[in-house]
This record gives C-alpha cells, sequence and structure tokens, in this order.
C-alpha cells in the first residue's frame, strides 16, 4: 500500500510537472529508443493562418545517423463558441510521415468539457493519425458539424451527435476540432516538404541503405525517387525487388523511369514480362507502353508476356497485341499462348484475339 | 497499462484543478497592471472602489470578435460612470504582432476599442486563461463576482447578462 502511494505520487508529480526529457513518447512508430544523447537540430520554422507562433521543427540525431524529426506546438483549436490553446509534441520520419505523439508537459490534451482525455481517447487519437488517407483530409471545418442536428444545449465539439455522421469514428469523442487540427498538422504538406528538402540535403549512400532496409514504404519510395539512370543500370536487383514487393505508385514511378538503355536489353525485359503477373493493373498498362516506346522488343518477352495475356484488360490486350504486329513474332509458344487466351472463357477480350490470330497465323 | 490509468487520474485530478482555478469566483482577483494601446495604465491596485470588466481576446478568435458589438453596447450604456472600467484585454496573441498590428486589426473592422496589451500574457496566466474569449467582472472590493467563457452569438444575452451584473455590482 505504502508503495502504491509512492507510486502514486511519483506519478502525480509527472502529472504536474511534466515528463523528464528522456521518456519515450505516449506513441512512437520507429524501432529506436529517445536517448539523451540524441543531438536536436532546429531545422526549420513554418508560420501560417491560424497559427499563434511559428511551428519549429528540429531534426534528432544520434552520432552516426539522422533519425526523426519533432516539433512542440502551440496551436489555437476553435469552434464556434470558444478557442482553446492546445499542446502537442508531434513527430514524423525522415521523409515527414506522421510516426507518434507526445503531450506537453503539465498540458494534457483536454475535450472542449475541459475533461481530460481517456487512455482509450489518447490511443485513438494515435489511430486517427496515423491514418494519412483519413476521411478529415477531404472535410473542411465547416463540414465537420451537421448545424441541423445541433441543440441549444449542445456543446459543440462535445459528444452530443452533431458530429457529421460520416466522420464520428474518425475522431476522438468530444474533441472533433482537436482531432481535425492534429490531424492537419501532423500530414501538413508544407511540413512534409521542409523535412524532404531537408532530408535530402543529408541523403548519401549510407542513408540509402538504412532506408532500403527499413522495411517502411516512405523511405523506399524517396530511394525510388532518386534513382539515377546510373543506379538502374548497376543495381538491377534493388528496382526488380522493389517492383515486386513495394506500393503500386513505387512500381509505377519504376517503369516509367527505367533508362531506355537498359530496356533495349534482352535480360531486362524477360525479368519485366516475368514480373507482369504480380503487378497492379496501372504498372501493367505503363510496363506495356514501356515496351512500346523500347526500340526493340525480343520475342523472348513477347512470348513471356503471352503467358498471361488473360489478364490484361482490354487496353492491355490491344497494346500486346500491336507489339506483336510490331515484331512479327511467329514463334509456336506465342501462337499457342495467344490460342489458350482465345480459348479461354474468363478472359473477356478473346474476341480481340480472333482476328488477330486469323489475320497473322492462320491461312 | 494499470500505470498509464493511473496517470489518467492523476492527470484527470490535476486538470479538473486548473479548471477550478479558471473559476476565481467570489475570491480576490490577482493584482495586475496594463497598459493600452493609447498609452493609459491601469493597475487593479489603484482601482478599488470601481466595477472592472475584463474581456480577455486575441485577432485569432472568432468568437471574441464576434461578441465585441454586444460589449461595445453595454460599455456605452456605462459611459457616463466613471466608477464602471471596460478592459478589452489582447491576450495569447500571434507571436510577433505588434500593438500597431492589433489596431490595424480592429479599424479594419470598424471596431473602436481602446484595447490593453497583456505583454507574455502575464494576466491571463493570473487567471488561468487558457481559452478565449473570457469575460471576468471584478466588484468594487476586488472580488471576481462573475466568469465566463466562449459566445455563442447570442448579443442581447450577453447584453443582458453583463448588464445586469455591472448594475448588481456598482
Amino acid at each position: 500500500m505504502k508503495s502504491f502511494k509512492l507510486v502514486g505520487l511519483a506519478l502525480l508529480w509527472l502529472g504536474l510537472v511534466g515528463k523528464e526529457h528522456n521518456q519515450n513518447p505516449l506513441f512512437f512508430e520507429l524501432p529506436l529508443q529517445i536517448e539523451d544523447s540524441f543531438e536536436r537540430i532546429e531545422m526549420a520554422e513554418l508560420m501560417e493562418e491560424g497559427f499563434i507562433e511559428p511551428i519549429s521543427i528540429a531534426l534528432n540525431r544520434d552520432s552516426e545517423r539522422p533519425l526523426f524529426y519533432e516539433s512542440t506546438i502551440r496551436t489555437t483549436v476553435c469552434d464556434d463558441e470558444i478557442c482553446e490553446i492546445m499542446y502537442i509534441k508531434l513527430y514524423w520520419d525522415l521523409v515527414g510521415d506522421y510516426v507518434g505523439y507526445d503531450t506537453v508537459a503539465t498540458h494534457p490534451l483536454t475535450k472542449f468539457d475541459h475533461e481530460p482525455f481517456t487512455e482509450n481517447d489518447y490511443s485513438k487519437l494515435h489511430e486517427l493519425l496515423n491514418n494519412d488517407g483519413s476521411i478529415l483530409k477531404f472535410k473542411q471545418k465547416s463540414e465537420l458539424i451537421d448545424k441541423e442536428k445541433i441543440k441549444a444545449s449542445d456543446v459543440v465539439d462535445g459528444t452530443t451527435g452533431a458530429t457529421a455522421l460520416e466522420i464520428k469514428d474518425e475522431v476522438v469523442e468530444g474533441a472533433l476540432y482537436s482531432s481535425y487540427t492534429l490531424w492537419h498538422l501532423s500530414h501538413s504538406g508544407k511540413i512534409k516538404n521542409m523535412i524532404n528538402e531537408h532530408t535530402e540535403k543529408l541523403y548519401d549512400s549510407s542513408l540509402k541503405n538504412i532506408f532500403i532496409a527499413s522495411g517502411r514504404t516512405g523511405y523506399k519510395y524517396f530511394v525510388i525517387q532518386r534513382l539515377t539512370d546510373q543506379d538502374y543500370i548497376s543495381d538491377t536487383d534493388l528496382w526488380t525487388g522493389f517492383l515486386i514487393s513495394d506500393i503500386p505508385l513505387a512500381k509505377k514511378k519504376i517503369l516509367n523511369n527505367i533508362p531506355n538503355l537498359l530496356l533495349d536489353k534482352e535480360s531486362i525485359q524477360l525479368e519485366l514480362a516475368a514480373l507482369f503477373s504480380s503487378l497492379d493493373v496501372n504498372s501493367r498498362t505503363v510496363l506495356l507502353n514501356k515496351f512500346q516506346d523500347a526500340q526493340f522488343v525480343y520475342e523472348s518477352a513477347i512470348e513471356e508476356l503471352s503467358k498471361n495475356i488473360y489478364l490484361m484488360n482490354k487496353n492491355q490486350t490491344n497494346v500486346f497485341l500491336t507489339l506483336i504486329e510490331g515484331g512479327l513474332f511467329k514463334g509456336d509458344l506465342l501462337i499457342s499462348n495467344l490460342k489458350t487466351a482465345y480459348n479461354n472463357t474468363k478472359f473477356a477480350y478473346g474476341y480481340l484475339l480472333e482476328d488477330f490470330i486469323k489475320n497473322n497465323y492462320e491461312d | 497499462m494499470k500505470c498509464f490509468f493511473i496517470f489518467s487520474i492523476l492527470v484527470s485530478s490535476y486538470c479538473n484543478s486548473t479548471a477550478q482555478n479558471l473559476k476565481l469566483l467570489d475570491k480576490a482577483a490577482p493584482q495586475f497592471e496594463l497598459l493600452s494601446y493609447s498609452g493609459e495604465g491601469f493597475s487593479l491596485e489603484d482601482a478599488k472602489g470601481k466595477v472592472i470588466i475584463l474581456d480577455f481576446w486575441a485577432t485569432w478568435c472568432a468568437p471574441c470578435i464576434k461578441a465585441f458589438p454586444a460589449m461595445i453596447a453595454v460599455e456605452k450604456s456605462f459611459f457616463s460612470d466613471n466608477d464602471v472600467i471596460f478592459l478589452y484585454v489582447n491576450s495569447l496573441e500571434v507571436k510577433g504582432k505588434t500593438t500597431d498590428n492589433v489596431f490595424d486589426f480592429l479599424q479594419k473592422r470598424g471596431l473602436d476599442i481602446n484595447f490593453y496589451k497583456d505583454t507574455n500574457d502575464v494576466v491571463s496566466k493570473a487567471f488561468s486563461v487558457t481559452g478565449l474569449p473570457v469575460k471576468i467582472v471584478i466588484d468594487k472590493s476586488g472580488i471576481v463576482r462573475y466568469m465566463d467563457s466562449g459566445f455563442a452569438g447570442d448579443n442581447q444575452e450577453l447584453i443582458a447578462k453583463l448588464t445586469n451584473e455591472i448594475e448588481r455590482l456598482r
């Protein structure tokens, strides 16, 4: 009982005066422990309409490398009736993606009725901020409340049911405007750009390798955006690896950026053709268009692609047939695959193949 | 997890105490001094025997600005009474915004207000003001008799509430 009281007193002290500097944040997604030895470098300031003071963004790094960015923010949260000042510490990774938040000493988060956040509210807030595709992204502040539902007794940011239905599950109950303000700060395009520009200055082969090994989509995309023609030529395993495992946007980016010099190689064409079935529909279109741009398309690549005709949409099938026509390919495997696809009842565009086979491969 | 729960409860009790601080009702107002944009000084200590109305506001606070016409109407109705003093306290203002900027802001909106600058937010801190707008009425003996935060947009309601309060205290 005595020790319980001591723990209680210690926690009360933390609640009153705030946390020790080296304590880890409430939520932090990066796999590292924040330490006192980290160097904290003020990187930039951002001042915008609606801010009461500039947001200062700092880079944290250890002796070897940059680690993450952070900002202690004091901002206003207003509804139609009242404005409050909210304090929060936000964390971003090295490419400006939100990774966590913390409360600021003596300023716990509260709802508009001054009730403090509960444990669930804190978790819900992190869940909300972690969702970069939240519906809040597309909402104006004026759309957060269903004005028709407001009763005279309502606290606007409260739990009264006036919150627009489609966002009700996406915000912390009773803290609608705080949730909205914090989501837009965590995912601010301007902050992300500032962070990216700063990381760009620090980017070297060592950081590149860390990004590749990180497993973080944002980090890999940062690398992909910066691949040079020489990188494509000298490190085929790297970009083909990204093509297999990464997000559609990254695949599209890689396919668009493969230098023509490389695309003229048979081994590369064959490797790309073999990846066709693992690509998303847009990347498949980009790949086929890329083949159209190549100076020369190898029969081996066409044969490889022909194994997956049944996966092509109408436009892709037409592009593929143009590729065959252009190369006057007549290999047995190709013809056999075309006929198989034509006879595949599940392939909706078999009819496109009928005339093609008749005109090109039948007497 | 348990610790977090206990922590939440303790933070909760801390927050409630903060909220209570905001309600200084029927308690002695903290001493403060202010300087208006036009250069007039004000000291609570020297204002004994007068009813003081404090209106905490900032340029970024839309409900504060919305409430000004009602506040000005109340001020006008007590214009001839030298023992009723209105202080529009510009507090929690945007960093870097000068008093000239604030003056321009009011001029553009046609608001003729002699505002007082709360330098370093000293006065708002003394009254534990964490949100805006906040209106406070201090009686002739320096006791806080009225505190209200927010403005729902009903001018008549605000005029009636404040007028009654001032009439009661003067």
